[in-house]
């Protein structure tokens, strides 16, 4: 099974690809808004990328509570399987 | 020169042509629409045995933001309504049909009782969210957007009606929720002709011969999504309200997001060289047209 290492890893990457900046400080705890300084249009188009190269699909009360990056770690493993 | 001149003069005339029209109507389109409503849902509202007791800031919140139309009954009673929406004819509502069960985005725009249009799609069985700023509903008191939702859920399960969800456009996730509601089936309406503060990024589209700034985020969801989009109009007659539905258009990835704007906007031009009376200012539409980009 996926690593939660291995999973950052692939998002750092996009997010290097959509908002081209520096992203070596991103952890877990980084916060999506705050931290990264991500928008509504940003976060459909990575939210449709994960989707694509995980080969999962959000459900809606996935995006309640996802705040950070570690939560949208979690919510892409709940949706991979065991 | 000749022809330079008359270019000119037609981009500066156009719009003030427009304005004038409106201007000039839009106090007696209010009048007889307060008439209308005061004449339909007479002064009950006050005595009326309040279904949900628990909601009224989410009655003020709603009477505030649509108070010519009074909106708020619908919390507070949806018999209220039912003489005004049962008012409405329509024309072309067959191509809504296919959407109880397939997703479509209406664009509604601010033009004639658009207020009224959920309620009476709603009333029909459509599933219908609509877009609106997380704020709306805060100018009167502290009620969130997942309060009113409760509360039109309730609403709905008790009249046996479609579900009528608002969609927080200040949410991080607003366009992921949209495209995710809309894979279920219902209707999405906006009304892209204002740009406020809610708006990540804008483009500009020509419209009327000037250049308006158009939500990127709209074209962004209709080309990863690809949900037909309709156009509709409920708009105001002395008689009664009457419902147009436009045949739906589809784009496809090969789409890009400025043609999707300009496809979209040119809707809006197209009612607005037709109905210019309708058209509600609910924003400050000559800071738009003239000092936009």
């Amino acid at each position: 099974m996926i690593s939660n290492h291995e999973i950052l890893d692939k998002l750092v990457n996009l997010l290097q690809e959509k908002i081209k900046l520096d992203l070596t400080e991103i952890g877990p705890e980084s916060l999506i808004r705050e931290d990264i300084g991500l928008n509504s249009l940003t976060v459909f188009e990575l939210v449709l990328e994960i989707e694509h190269i995980f080969k999962i699909e959000f459900v809606e009360e996935d995006l309640l509570d996802i705040h950070t990056v570690g939560d949208v770690i979690a919510a892409i493993k709940r949706h991979l399987p065991e | 020169m000749r022809h330079f001149c008359a270019s000119l003069l037609c981009r500066l005339l156009t719009p003030l042509w427009c304005w004038r029209i409106i201007n000039k109507r839009q106090e007696e389109r209010r009048r007889q629409l307060i008439g209308f409503v005061k004449q339909n849902l007479p002064d009950k509202l006050n005595r009326i045995e309040r279904i949900i007791s628990d909601n009224q800031k989410c009655v003020a919140a709603f009477s505030h933001i649509s108070t010519e139309l009074l909106i708020g009954g619908l919390l507070r009673d949806g018999r209220l309504l039912n003489n005004l929406v049962e008012n409405i004819t329509s024309a072309n509502s067959d191509y809504l049909e296919h959407y109880r069960s397939s997703g479509c985005i209406g664009l509604s725009f601010h033009f004639g009782l658009f207020h009224l249009l959920p309620i009476y799609l709603i009333r029909q069985g459509f599933d219908v969210f609509v877009l609106v700023r997380g704020d709306a509903f805060n100018a009167v008191g502290p009620v969130t957007v997942e309060q009113v939702n409760s509360a039109t859920t309730a609403i709905s399960r008790q009249q046996n009606w479609g579900r009528l969800v608002f969609l927080d456009s200040f949410n991080l996730f607003s366009l992921v929720q949209m495209a995710k509601k809309l894979k279920k089936g219902g209707i999405l309406l906006i009304h892209p002709d204002t740009i406020r503060s809610s708006s990540q990024l804008v483009e500009p589209v020509t419209i009327l011969q000037t250049r308006w700034s158009a939500h990127v985020g709209i074209a962004k969801l209709i080309k990863a999504t690809q949900f037909p989009v309709l156009s509709f109009m409920l708009s105001w007659t002395q008689e009664r309200p009457h419902l147009i539905v436009e045949s739906p258009t589809t784009y496809c990835r090969d789409n890009s997001e400025s043609e999707i704007l300009q496809g979209i906007y040119q809707l809006l031009e197209k009612r607005l060289r037709n109905n210019p009376d309708q058209w509600i200012q609910a924003d400050f539409y000559p800071q738009l047209i003239f000092e936009e980009l």
